[in-house]
């Protein structure tokens, strides 16, 4: 809803600064919870539950930055634009799914990620 | 000019390289050199876990993989080479002579691959039953086919580069130079983590085939090859770029007509959107597959499987392309004539090294123009047999005459249905490279320029298939040819 109103509003600024709030408070919160989790849990982690904590958030914000990038440098309604747009979206939406999913395991008593 | 012009009229002597290429490269770096370590280590990750799960779908996609790649992946690989042989034998004599070690190693590679992934594969129940310690034999075992396989592609990798641009081999002539060519470590870089990216979508693909929706282990698995997939995927970008800016400027000033065709410079802002796009797209599922498996339909891995594969055979097709107008750069053009052999043939012209002429059919004698004497037939019927020895020799590794990519088509587009008589063609080819740089310059000499323009005459009214030396065999010139062996020999043999 945030993104269709911001891409509605065709406004480069606005579109920055607040999609850039919005992946800044998203990303400090998912950080948050992946470096909680991985400190308290380091002794029972192996590398590959490490990179399931880490790489789907991290790659969220590189792609949810890209989109911001696409969407704030491009004229409005171009296929960029519009690619931006979807971008920024869906990646606001993984790592949001990604920092959620975190809160449940960090809250939950220390036991190991289970993957496999 | 010492071989038999091998040609097809109708696809083209390109597309018939191309498709046989592009499906084993697919083959290749998907369901070789990137899957292979991606099951040794899913086999090694079930083996630590004591999960037999894992061994079970590791061995399933194995199966895949193991028949696709010693069936239509070895028959591709194989196919590669008879087919360049056979349309351009001049590159790959020429590349022989350069690369004769690389392939002799890369031939007993080969060998060694095959003879382990059937080891691999028909062990495999054996192995595991037997215990821990023939486990681990058969997980190292997983892990040097999966070094064999990139192997293979490393040293083959090496010629493709230097195709595409030999540097310093031009004035130095040895093997490592040629090896070790500008463009040789950017690609290897760029095609190592493309292949384990294919072969992540792939095994994902192939995840939802061979486990239960309402597994538990679906989501495991799906998670896991996410993972994999995603991990390399930052390489891709990040390899790619750095190929990208080790292309020539040259090169990538053919990026757009390489993309589609001629009809479609314009089509390269659409195709690097629609590529941004797809990417985006693979990205997005492979996320989602990870963040939420048990939603993720069937379906919704056919698009990132089905982008890869295109995106692949399209990195394939600009790979191709943009090299030209040569086929090995700066050395060879791409009609198989090397670039120092050019002001001979422009001097002497190219028939007269020509040990083969092309016979023309009955059909392609057709559609003179009405009211010729017998000598003018006779002395047209001559001019139209020479200019086609000239087409055949110059054009045809690239050109049909009424096929893809076919002359007449380049011919009509640019001239209309005004006659195409030999002065309006032969000037245009006589300067074509300069206002098309991909094509390369027309090696023989102003007799020999009229001589096509006569041919290319012929062809606006006979639309007759040309048929390569494989149909209808060939003449030799005999004395007319000047390096032919036998130059007492003044009688034509039929060659068939």
């Amino acid at each position: 809803m945030l993104t269709a109103v911001l891409a509605v509003a065709e406004s480069a600024g606005l579109f920055r600064a607040v999609g850039g709030a919005a992946i800044g408070i998203t990303c400090i919160y998912f950080l948050f919870r992946a470096a909680s989790l991985t400190v308290r849990s380091s002794s029972i982690t192996n590398l590959y539950q490490i990179a399931l904590i880490w790489i789907p958030g991290v790659l969220a914000i590189c792609l949810a930055l890209t989109g911001l990038y696409l969407v704030t440098s491009t004229e409005p309604m171009t296929l960029a634009y519009l690619l931006g747009v979807i971008l920024f979206g869906c990646e606001l939406v993984m790592l949001t799914i990604a920092a959620a999913d975190l809160e449940g395991v960090v809250n939950a008593p220390i036991t190991p990620v289970e993957t496999a | 000019m010492d071989f038999p012009v091998f040609h097809l009229d109708f696809l083209g002597n390109r597309y018939l390289i191309a498709g046989i290429a592009i499906l084993h490269v697919l083959i290749n770096h998907g369901l070789a050199v990137g899957m292979m370590p991606l099951i040794a280590a899913m086999e090694w990750y079930g083996h630590k876990k004591q999960d037999p799960r894992w061994d079970k779908l590791a061995y399933k996609i194995l199966f895949v993989c193991f028949l696709i790649t010693t069936t239509v992946g070895a028959l591709t690989g194989v196919g590669i080479w008879f087919s360049v042989s056979l349309v351009n034998p001049y590159s790959i004599a020429s590349l022989i002579r350069v690369f004769f070690w690389a392939w002799f190693t890369e031939w007993l590679v080969f060998v060694t691959e095959v003879c382990l992934i059937l080891a691999y594969t028909l062990t495999w129940k054996k192995w595991t039953a037997q215990g821990p310690e023939s486990k681990k034999r058969h997980i190292r075992l997983g892990f040097a086919l999966a070094f064999a396989s990139w192997v293979t592609m490393a040293i083959i990798v090496a010629i493709l580069g230097f195709m595409m641009d030999p540097g310093n081999w031009l004035t130095v002539n040895s093997f490592w130079t040629g090896v070790m060519n500008p463009l040789y470590i950017p690609q290897l870089a760029f095609r190592t983590p493309l292949a384990a990216t294919m072969a992540g979508i792939i095994a994902m693909f192939l995840i939802l085939f061979f486990t239960k929706k309402q597994d538990q282990f679906r989501n495991d698995a799906l998670r896991a090859v996410g993972l994999w997939t995603l991990a390399f995927a930052p390489f891709v970008l990040v390899a790619g770029w750095w190929y990208y800016t080790s292309v020539p400027d040259a090169m990538k000033d053919n990026l757009g007509v390489s993309l589609g065709t001629l009809e479609f410079v314009d089509w390269q802002t659409k195709f690097l959107q629609i590529a941004v796009i797809t990417v985006v797209t693979i990205l997005l599922v492979v996320q989602f597959a990870i963040s939420r498996p048990k939603l993720l339909p069937k379906v919704a891995l056919v698009v990132p499987f089905v982008a890869i594969l295109w995106m692949t055979g399209h990195f394939e097709r600009v790979r191709e392309f943009i090299r030209k107008p040569y086929v090995i750069g700066q050395y060879m053009y791409a009609n198989g004539l090397r670039v120092e052999d050019y002001a001979l043939l422009q001097r002497d012209g190219v028939l007269t090294y020509a040990t083969y002429s092309n016979p023309l059919t009955e059909a392609e004698k057709a559609e003179l123009p009405n009211g010729l004497s017998e000598p003018e037939r006779t002395a047209r019927l001559e001019a139209i047999q020479k200019g086609k020895d000239v087409f055949m020799n110059t054009c045809t590794r690239c050109h049909t005459g009424h096929g893809v990519n076919s002359i007449t088509g380049h011919l009509q587009r640019m001239f209309g249905d005004q006659p195409w008589t030999p002065e309006l063609t032969a000037g245009y080819i006589e300067s074509m490279h300069y206002a098309q740089p991909y094509m390369p310059p027309f090696p023989g000499n102003k007799a020999e320029l009229q001589l096509l323009g006569t041919y290319l005459q012929h062809l606006q009214q006979n639309k007759a298939p040309i048929p390569g030396a494989q149909s209808v065999g060939v003449i030799v010139s005999g004395a007319a040819a000047a390096r032919s062996p036998e130059m007492t020999n003044q009688t034509e043999a039929a060659v068939q």
